[in-house]
């Protein structure tokens, strides 16, 4: 019986490992990039004095939030007992898993010192918003990887529905106040500092919790696409339903939220902020700006809302690439704003840290260190990393897959037990 | 009353020299292409050096030396996770090298861009041995962690001045303890109008300008010279 179940299983994720292998690959050559930057340190980036975060922290905050999805659906399955969504809970916490492991390889990357890390817990200060995020996210990962336990250890297997059931509704209990503190205080990295006047706004916790919602789902959509095509159960229309519906309000809450931010400081006007909302509306950023706004928003809310698309999972799919597509520029769109408007503008500026070696008269244009202007590109080393921390995130979801579909098959044999002596495992 | 080291700077008699810039980057030793302290001007150019032209149709070039503001009510030191950045209780705003881990969130925080970072192992030129040109006493940095002004506390807890305030040849900037009465430049600061940056920041800092005397005039005197609309 067990060894069928693993032929039968591995027969069904051919082409799931070969995709895992690519992943592992990515990430291994990323891993290789990684070393390359502890050696030279950070110099390695597009980083400087002025835009002193990056593609790193913008993706850390992409993850946190891409994250959120998994876990605020598994937990709503028990904490608001919405039975339908319980067949999405291990997905959804596998998805949840991942992302934050993504986010805090990302942050370990963008350190300068990785490995006095653990100064944040000894001697760490609790005035910082990184303090608070440290724990939290740490606390959320335990929690993330004590529901995985459940799901899928064997231990559990053994144990009674009801039992299970219990445990991870207490387990969910915990995990979806969590799940929004996590974003929250994620925000408050940004939405705390008194000096970057556009990020220090009141409404960047809620507009961090609502595009994470968007992502999270959209993934979701994804995984569900996926599943569906390579014979898994777990997402029925019904759920999917239930998936547009949540992603549909939260898109309308976004767009809302981000417009209600940048109407206030465009109306205004005339400060550090409205220059920065400038930069999206019209300036460096705008292309950015405007394809999250019409094609990451605007078009998955046309797809989503449509009766005769609704139906089609691939356009779920396809509205759900765009969703997290469009929450990825939106963290871009939140963060370098922020930097690229500098309070004091006088000449000569800021030294950016980055000496370039002159290679005409001393005072030869573009060869000072200084620079009143930001600018920021991410480096090829920046790229590789990044694509390596997603190659990461996409390796464990897969696994996780893997996982589930393992479970299915022992939970289907279980059922059969269960409802020749109970009738209780019908609704699983 | 504890202590509170300030520093004043006159902008009407700073000549925009550099000289602390310079010097205060030896002393230091700071690395390539980071600067502690840099000279702001209304100018243009790639220095800031080319003049304006002010109201009474003659160049205007106001200088505002600008470094680390030692904020009271510090952004970077609640931003930091670790306690790198701390306040010391003489109002200074140190850094631990040793325990920073170069998360940049001081950096992010810091409304002045006063912060810099060793994107590499910082080098310098003229470049010896033992890495020090200047102070002996200024740890050096490894790189990955933040850097930035100390009010060269070395010096100062030596009861020395700061680099850039005794190498001034303009005498533009004074060194003190502005709650003690008797110091230097808390009579200065009793006696004339002075301001900070970014003051609406809340922030509070320590280090304070006497604003320029402005030509608000066009000159009567063809002939030109001196000031007008005192």
């Amino acid at each position: 019986m067990e060894v069928a179940t693993l032929a039968n299983s591995v027969s069904l994720g051919n082409e799931r490992k070969v995709w895992m292998l690519i992943c592992l690959a990515i990430a291994l050559v990323a891993f290789g990039f990684y070393v390359n930057q502890l050696i030279n340190g950070l110099e390695v980036t597009g980083m400087n004095n002025i835009v002193s975060w990056g593609l790193y922290i913008i993706t850390f905050a992409f993850f946190v939030g891409l994250s959120a999805g998994g876990l605020i659906v598994s937990s709503s399955a028990y904490v608001f007992k919405i039975d339908k969504l319980k067949e999405v809970a291990p997905i959804g916490i596998v998805v949840a898993v991942a992302c934050i492991l993504g986010a805090a390889a990302m942050i370990v990357a963008d350190m300068g010192r990785p490995e006095r890390i653990l100064n944040i817990i000894v001697g760490g200060k609790f005035t910082s918003p990184i303090t608070w995020d440290f724990f939290v996210i740490s606390l959320y990962l335990m929690i993330g990887l004590y529901e995985c336990w459940i799901f899928f250890s064997n231990k559990w297997k053994g144990k009674s529905l009801e039992k299970r059931e219990s445990v991870l509704a207490k387990a969910a209990f915990i995990s979806l106040p969590i799940a929004i503190l996590v974003h929250s205080i994620t925000a408050w990295i940004f939405g705390l500092q008194a000096g970057r006047p556009f990020w220090d706004t009141a409404i960047m916790a809620p507009i961090f919790i609502s595009s994470a919602v968007v992502s999270g789902t959209g993934l979701l959509l994804v995984v569900a696409y996926l599943g569906r095509k390579n014979g898994i159960k777990g997402l029925d229309d019904e759920n999917v339903g239930t998936l547009v519906k949540v992603l549909v309000g939260f898109i309308i809450l976004d767009l809302f939220l981000f417009f209600c931010e940048l109407f206030t400081l465009t109306y205004t006007g005339g400060t550090a902020a409205s220059e920065s909302a400038a930069l999206l509306l019209t300036g460096s950023l705008a292309p950015l700006f405007w394809f999250e706004i019409i094609a990451g928003m605007l078009i998955p809310l046309f797809i989503l809302t449509n009766k005769s698309l609704k139906r089609s999972r691939g356009w779920m799919a396809v509205a759900g690439i765009l969703v997290m597509v469009a929450v990825f520029l939106k963290r871009i769109n939140i963060v370098l704003p922020g930097l690229l408007v500098i309070n004091m503008t006088d000449s000569p500026g800021v030294s950016t840290g980055r000496f370039v070696e002159s290679t005409g008269p001393f005072f030869e244009a573009g060869q000072t260190p200084f620079s009143a202007i930001a600018t920021y590109a991410p480096t090829m080393t920046e790229l590789i990393i990044t694509a390596g921390a997603f190659a990461f995130v996409g390796f464990v979801i897969m696994l996780g897959v893997e996982l589930i579909a393992k479970m299915d098959t022992k939970t289907s044999a279980k059922d059969k037990q269960l409802s020749s002596n109970t009738q209780l495992a019908s609704d699983i | 009353m504890s202590k509170r080291l300030a520093l004043l700077i006159d902008q009407d008699r700073c000549i925009g020299c550099w000289t602390c810039a310079v010097v205060c980057k030896m002393e230091n030793n700071v690395g390539l292409g980071n600067h502690w302290n840099r000279i702001l001007s209304n100018g243009t150019g790639e220095y800031g050096e080319t003049p304006k032209i002010g109201l009474d149709g003659k160049p205007e070039l106001v200088f505002q030396p600008t470094t680390c503001m030692h904020c009271e009510n510090a952004p970077c030191v609640k931003a930091c996770p670790t306690g790198a950045t701390y306040k010391r209780k003489d109002g200074i705003t140190a850094q631990n090298y040793s325990i920073c881990i170069g998360c940049r969130a001081c950096m992010a925080a810091c409304p002045y861009n006063a912060r810099v970072f060793n994107w590499g192992t910082a080098q310098q030129v003229p470049s010896f041995e033992d890495d020090h040109v200047g102070d002996a006493r200024v740890p050096s940095r490894p790189k990955g962690v933040v850097e930035k002004c100390t009010f060269c506390q070395e010096k100062t807890d030596a009861g020395e001045k700061p680099a850039c305030v005794t190498s001034c040849p303009a005498h533009a900037r004074v060194f003190g303890d502005i709650n003690d009465p008797s110091s230097e430049i808390s009579g200065l600061m009793s006696e004339s109008s002075h301001h900070s940056l970014l003051e609406d920041l809340g922030t509070k800092p320590s280090v304070f300008y006497t604003a320029p005397r402005r030509k608000l005039k066009v000159s009567y005197n063809q002939d030109g010279g001196g000031y007008l609309g005192e």
